[in-house]
């Protein structure tokens, strides 16, 4: 922590310099990232968890199971579109990073480029052994085919590991040493993809991107089964991407868990406005729900839970939690907006973990057919999930601010200088709605082929 | 020395792309033509060929940018200022395509306007990319300079910019339009291998006339092109003659090459030379680019060699590293295309391709 408030003293002084972009503009280039990478995430968690229920689902139909190949095959013409968007809105954000913030890849780019190329190769990888599967169907024999999925899911999984690593050092720089006039005097890339934030924020990300991807089929076809499709074929989809979602939840929770330890060591501030903590105490208490007002420096319409923010952060009920208080007022991050989202990640993450009891629960009691209650749980899970996703990473960006990189860079100061920043976002809003409208009606015309199997 | 084996790799990935996802492009430049004429089974063509790679192509761009930004970050925040409205409208037309590719693939009524879309927006980019290079080499080039953490201009007197209309200018356009006829051109020779493939008689003839009228016309453009440099770019062109007059050589003779491989019906050659012919120009722009100073040159110099080169290192290892880990399965990949074109050839295909 005393690192960290020296070396804002020490940068501080390079604000001053800066080109002076207008806070206007500055809102335009993070309201612009924020609804381009929060349209790209979506699709990269269908690029990572997809590819291991079609990997089951083939592995299921190899003994012969025609219903099972025909969902994999299925999947994997959905996954086929999914990826493609996913590549398009990716090459927009490369292009972002320069065009928004320049002066940040200008400046860091040699600290923090490498696992972005290694992203690019493991990125690589996925298309040409996702090209190989899907065209590779009738050409190749079963069991080579099935084999040839086991490279997706590996690498989706890998790209997902490297670019969040690219985060994790945003949010706890690491692996560089500055000279006295603020450049670069040594770099070591291994250390600042291995930084402190990187366990914590990586493994939440791809659990999360399983449980995207589990829920949201889950959900698409038990909203089908809602509407009378008894087939087999529905209740496998259902059953496979809802076993997917249950199993990987309460790994979810321990992993948040390990988050929030992670976070309240490197970055106390986004913890105190995670947690809307505005005093430092001792024995915190953990604020579930409720509306911070910053004026006031109180939660409203909140459950206090005495002591447990400290037993949370450090395993200790009686541990000293820093209140926002105690950092600059400029230095402080919004407060409703971090601990809101961060309110709506746990409480539905709660919700998923009570969907999981319940399934486990039907399981071991080996309960036949679904009733209105369950199927409509399944269904809210979908769209619950990725309103989770998102709510967290609006908790982890727009926690860091003002910082881009933690300590070392305002956001502001790495905002381009280009005028028109608004009407550029305008443009990209039109044009992302045209994207997620061809997107919609691709999987929608999907969905509707027949099927050859009934079951 | 690091220095020179990076900016190879970065090259491969840039000549890549301009071939790849040029031909990509020119398909659907020739949309624009097929639009007025409406014929089913050159659009099938079209589909068929760009089927198989569909947008993936864009890794090879992801992968030269990330590859710049990391290893070159300042003179990619200087082209990401330099360049901002023309990159901007270069990803609108990705984004647009991409969105136009999915939705026309349909087969739904209402995919004649995504059709028409698709062509602009598949046109919109190698323009933007190519008077991108236009305002790159000009010699009028803005002056930056890095001061603290910010490229500013060191206009002396200084002079008032616009990002919108500042790239406008005689040579930017004719390399934006030089940019979309070089993807044309790519497009129809590829195209007329497929097409060969397909077994059509008709349809191959159609096409290997498109491709010697192309290979007539770049050729003009060509010329054009290189008048332009000498007038405007000239420290540029300077830079090329002097270090890289052989491979604007060789990018001449591929290109001349290709036109006996067309009438001979050699079209695997003619899609060779063409390819190559592009990737010289391409290699021999950067040579004069990094000679004269223009782009590159900062890059060489501006950051200590002791604090950067073993992060350049470590990089260079892992590009050959991924390299050597992604050619197998890609071999593979082209080698399954291959034999489906064997498969389907002479017969209709049953489906449409799956990844729509």
């Amino acid at each position: 922590m005393f690192e960290i408030l020296e070396s804002i003293q020490l940068f501080a002084w390079q604000d001053t310099l800066s080109a002076a972009a207008s806070e206007s503009d500055l809102f335009a280039a993070r309201t612009q990232m924020a609804f381009t990478l929060g349209f790209h995430i979506i699709l990269a968690c269908f690029g990572v968890g997809l590819p291991v229920l079609m990997l089951i689902a083939e592995g299921k139909s190899l003994k012969g199971d025609p219903v099972w190949r025909e969902l994999a095959r299925r999947w994997s013409r959905a996954f086929a579109v999914l990826f493609a968007v996913g590549a398009v809105s990716g090459t927009v954000l490369s292009f972002e990073l320069g065009i928004l913030w320049p002066a940040f890849m200008g400046k860091w780019g040699t600290v923090i480029g490498l696992p972005f190329t290694l992203e690019a190769f493991a990125f690589f990888v996925e298309a040409i052994f996702a090209g190989i599967y899907l065209y590779g169907w009738d050409r190749l024999s079963p069991k080579v085919h099935w084999l040839t999925a086991f490279p997706i899911a590996i690498s989706g999984f890998m790209s997902a590991w490297f670019v969040v690593t690219a985060n994790a050092w945003m949010n706890s720089p690491a692996g560089f040493t500055l000279d006295r006039n603020g450049e670069l005097m040594s770099v070591d890339p291994i250390a600042a993809m291995l930084n402190a934030a990187t366990w914590a924020q990586t493994i939440h990300m791809i659990i999360a991107a399983y449980m995207v991807s589990g829920f949201s089929v889950a959900s698409f076809y038990a909203w089908r089964r809602w509407r009378g499709d008894k087939s087999s074929y529905v209740k496998r989809a259902m059953s496979l991407g809802l076993v997917l979602g249950c199993l990987m939840t309460p790994l979810q929770m321990a992993s948040g868990d390990y988050c929030a330890k992670v976070v309240a060591k490197t970055q106390p501030a986004k913890f105190a406005a995670m947690e809307a903590t505005f005093e430092t105490q001792k024995r915190a208490p953990l604020h579930i729900g409720g509306i911070p007002d910053e004026s006031s420096g109180e939660v409203r319409y909140s459950i206090e839970l005495p002591g447990f923010l400290s037993f949370l952060a450090h395993g200790d009920f009686d541990a000293e939690i820093q209140g926002l208080h105690d950092f600059l007022p400029e230095h402080r991050p919004p407060v409703t907006v971090v601990h809101v989202a961060f309110q709506i990640m746990v409480g539905i993450g709660f919700y998923l973990l009570l969907l999981a009891v319940w399934s486990g629960i039907r399981l071991l009691r080996k309960t036949e057919g679904y009733s209105r209650l369950y199927l409509g749980a399944i269904i809210l899970s979908g769209p619950l999930t990725v309103l989770a996703m998102e709510a967290g990473w609006v908790v982890t960006e727009v926690g860091r601010q003002p910082w881009i990189v933690y300590g070392y860079m305002y956001t502001r100061q790495a905002v381009s200088g280009a005028t028109g920043l608004w009407s550029v976002f305008v443009m990209t809003l039109a044009i992302y709605g045209l994207l997620l409208a061809g997107l919609l009606v691709a999987l929608r015309y999907l969905a509707r082929l027949p099927r050859e199997h009934h079951g | 020395m690091v220095d020179y084996c990076l900016l190879t790799v970065i090259l491969m990935a840039f000549g890549a792309y301009a071939v790849f996802g040029g031909a990509d492009f020119g398909a659907g430049v020739w949309e624009i033509n097929n639009r007025l004429r409406t014929d089913e089974k050159d659009k099938r063509l079209i589909y068929r060929a760009i089927g198989p790679v569909w947008e993936a192509n864009h890794v090879w761009l992801i992968f030269g940018i990330t590859a710049v930004w990391t290893c070159y970050p300042q003179e990619f925040q200087r082209l990401c200022i330099v360049g901002s409205f023309l990159l901007a409208v270069a990803l609108i037309g990705i984004v647009l395509r991409g969105a136009s590719y999915a939705f026309r693939s349909t087969g739904q009524p209402g995919t004649r306007s995504w059709e028409i879309l698709f062509a602009v927006a598949s046109t919109l980019t190698p323009f933007s990319f190519g008077c991108l290079t236009g305002i790159l080499s000009d010699d009028q080039l803005p002056q930056y300079a890095l001061k603290t953490n910010h490229w500013q201009f060191v206009d002396n007197p200084p002079i008032e910019r616009n990002a919108l209309t500042d790239w406008i200018s005689f040579p930017s356009l004719y390399l934006g339009f030089f940019a979309v006829g070089l993807c044309a051109y790519l497009a129809s020779i590829f195209l007329v291998r497929e097409a060969a493939n397909s077994g059509d008689r008709e349809l191959e003839s159609r096409w290997r006339s498109h491709a010697i009228l192309m290979s007539w016309v770049t050729g003009a453009f060509s010329i054009g092109g290189l008048a332009i440099s000498a007038i405007y770019f000239s420290s540029v062109w300077e830079g090329m003659l002097q270090s890289a007059w052989f491979v604007v050589g060789l990018g001449v003779l591929c290109g001349i090459a290709t036109l006996p491989a067309l009438l001979s019906r050699r079209y695997w050659t003619a899609s060779a030379t063409a390819a190559l012919a592009v990737v010289f120009i391409l290699v021999a722009w950067v040579i004069g680019q990094i000679q004269s100073g223009h782009t590159f040159g900062v890059g060489f110099s501006a950051q200590d060699p002791k604090t950067t080169d073993h992060v350049r290192w470590l990089l260079f290892s892992c590009m050959v590293g991924g390299i050597l880990l992604i050619a197998p399965p890609m071999i593979w990949l082209f080698y399954i295309f291959k034999a489906e074109a064997r498969l389907e050839s002479g017969r209709e295909p049953e489906e449409q391709p799956v990844q729509h």
